[in-house]
Order: structure tokens, then sequence, then C-alpha cells
């Protein structure tokens, strides 16, 4: 799944050991959402959006065309 | 814009900012994620001590059969060997108090192989140790054992798959060498000691570690 949350990070000027810390989670975790080979869990998900004060589906676009067709304007 | 962090693998050939000098990653393990410089050398001080628990336990049970020694000697070598075991006992209590599960996984199997074929026991026979002796070596396999659980209670939601594919994948080869080998016995091939199901599985698991966390890099 496609995120931004590499963009999201490099505003704040963190690292991938700061943004796992302050997420609770391993460095190797923080690297694999990034480069979307790990898709988080709900809690973490709500985590994250929470620790960057954004919406989930505006960090996270599940790249499937009938959820974004769905998606409210 | 800043430049972004590389990633481990990155194309700047530079360790990402995020890893302190003297860090070892490791793709499954407890809060901290890495085994640490620090924790290395901890461990391997624990397997010295170990090992000088060991010899000085076995020189006291062999000069248990000799009447010319010093009747201090021996409670002297116990002593020693008494002190040994505290000092592992604190590395051990460190390890832990620093959340370092890796390593005190690592330094409980390190004191584990140091005890293998420990053979004090029938030299201490008759004495009110030989039984204690028989239980020493199940000391650091018991600590390894916890270490690995507070391990997987600790690992994250990501660290907690490649554990579980990791340990899946081992299951399976162990499960199928085991099948193979009894069927090998069958047809006349030499018995297999049990310590290598163990070995296979370790084995195994360390490669569905690197394999399944190699799928997430």
């Amino acid at each position: 799944m496609k995120n931004s949350l590499r963009v999201l990070r490099a505003e704040r000027d963190w690292s991938q050991a700061d943004l796992a810390e302050r997420l609770g989670v391993s460095r190797q975790t923080v690297n694999a959402l990034e480069t979307g080979k790990y898709d988080p869990s709900l809690p973490l998900a709500f985590k994250i959006a929470h620790l960057f004060d954004r919406l989930i589906e505006d960090i996270f676009d599940p790249e499937e065309p009938e959820v974004a067709r769905r998606r409210p304007a | 814009m800043k430049s972004i962090e590389t990633t481990a693998s990155g194309a700047s050939g530079l360790p990402p900012r995020g890893a302190r000098a003297g860090q070892i990653e490791f793709t499954a393990c407890g809060p901290r994620g890495t085994l640490t410089r620090e924790g290395l050398q901890t461990s391997l001080f624990v397997y010295g001590g170990a090992i000088a628990v060991r010899l000085l336990v076995k020189v006291w049970a062999r000069l248990q059969a000799r009447p010319d020694v010093a009747p201090t000697t021996g409670p002297l070598l116990l002593a020693g060997a008494v002190l040994a075991a505290g000092f592992v006992a604190f590395l051990f209590w460190q390890l832990f108090r620093r959340k370092d599960y890796w390593a005190a996984f690592f330094a409980g199997a390190l004191a584990f192989a140091s005890f293998f074929r420990f053979d004090a026991a029938p030299l201490a026979a008759g004495t009110p140790l030989e039984k204690p002796l028989i239980l020493l070596p199940l000391l650091p396999a018991g600590i390894a054992i916890a270490a690995f659980l507070a391990m997987v209670r600790s690992a994250d939601e990501l660290q907690q798959r490649i554990l579980y594919q990791a340990l899946a994948f081992g299951f399976v080869v162990t499960f199928v060498a085991t099948l193979v080998f009894a069927v090998l016995e069958d047809l006349g091939f030499p018995h297999v000691s049990a310590v290598w199901w163990w070995i296979t599985l370790v084995v195994s698991w360390g490669v569905g570690l690197a394999a399944s966390a190699r799928r997430y890099r």
C-alpha cells in the first residue's frame, strides 16, 4: 500500500528511529511501512494518523480503483 | 527540501541515521530491534563465567576422590564456582533489566553450550551436590527460553509476523527431516542423536528468519 509516511517524516526532520520510537515499533517496521512492504494493523494506522494529525486515508492509499472510486469527495 | 533518510539498503550505501554505531540489526527482537555491541560483550562475559563455573566444579568433583588434597581446597573451589555463578546471574539480570532479550537469549544459549557433556555429576556421586549438578545445565537453558518468550512478547507486529513465519518454516523443515531420517534408519542408516533435531530446528529457524525478514526490506 502506498503511503506518504516518508514525506511526513522528512517534514518533521525525524529519522526512522525517531519515528519508530514515537510509534512504539522497531526501525525495521518503519522502514517496511515506508517502502510499502508491510501494511500496518488498524491500531498502528490510527497511531500514525494521530501522530501526524491526519486522516488514515490521507496517509495511506490502497491503490485499488474500486476503493478509490467509493471514497467520499 | 532536506534529503530523506535512506533505508537500510538504500542507494546511498550509508547506514541509516537511526542505526547507532556498534549495533547489529537483527530481524526480529524485542523493543530495541538490535543486538548491541554492549549486549554481545555481556554475552561473551556470561560464556566466560559459565566456563569458569564448569571448570571449577569439575576440578572440585575430581578432587573428591583424592585423599591427599588439602581440606580447604574443595570449599575454595566451590566458593569460586558460586562467585562465578553469581557473576553470571548478575550479568543476566542486567540484560533483562535493559530488555536486551536477544543478547540474553544468545548468552543463555552460549552458557548452555558451555555445559555440553558436563560430566561432573557422576564424579560427585554420593555427595549432596550430585543432583544439583545434574540439573545445572538446565538453568541457562531456562534463561534462554525465558529470554526468547520475553522477546516474542515485546516484539512489535511486524517482528512477531517474521518470528512466527520463521518458526513455521523451522517446524516444517524439522518435521520433514525427522520423517526422512526415521525412514532411513529403518533402511539401515546409522541412528541420529536427538540433539541434531534441535540443531535442525534452530538452523532452519535462522534460515526462516533471514528469508522472512528479507521480504520486508
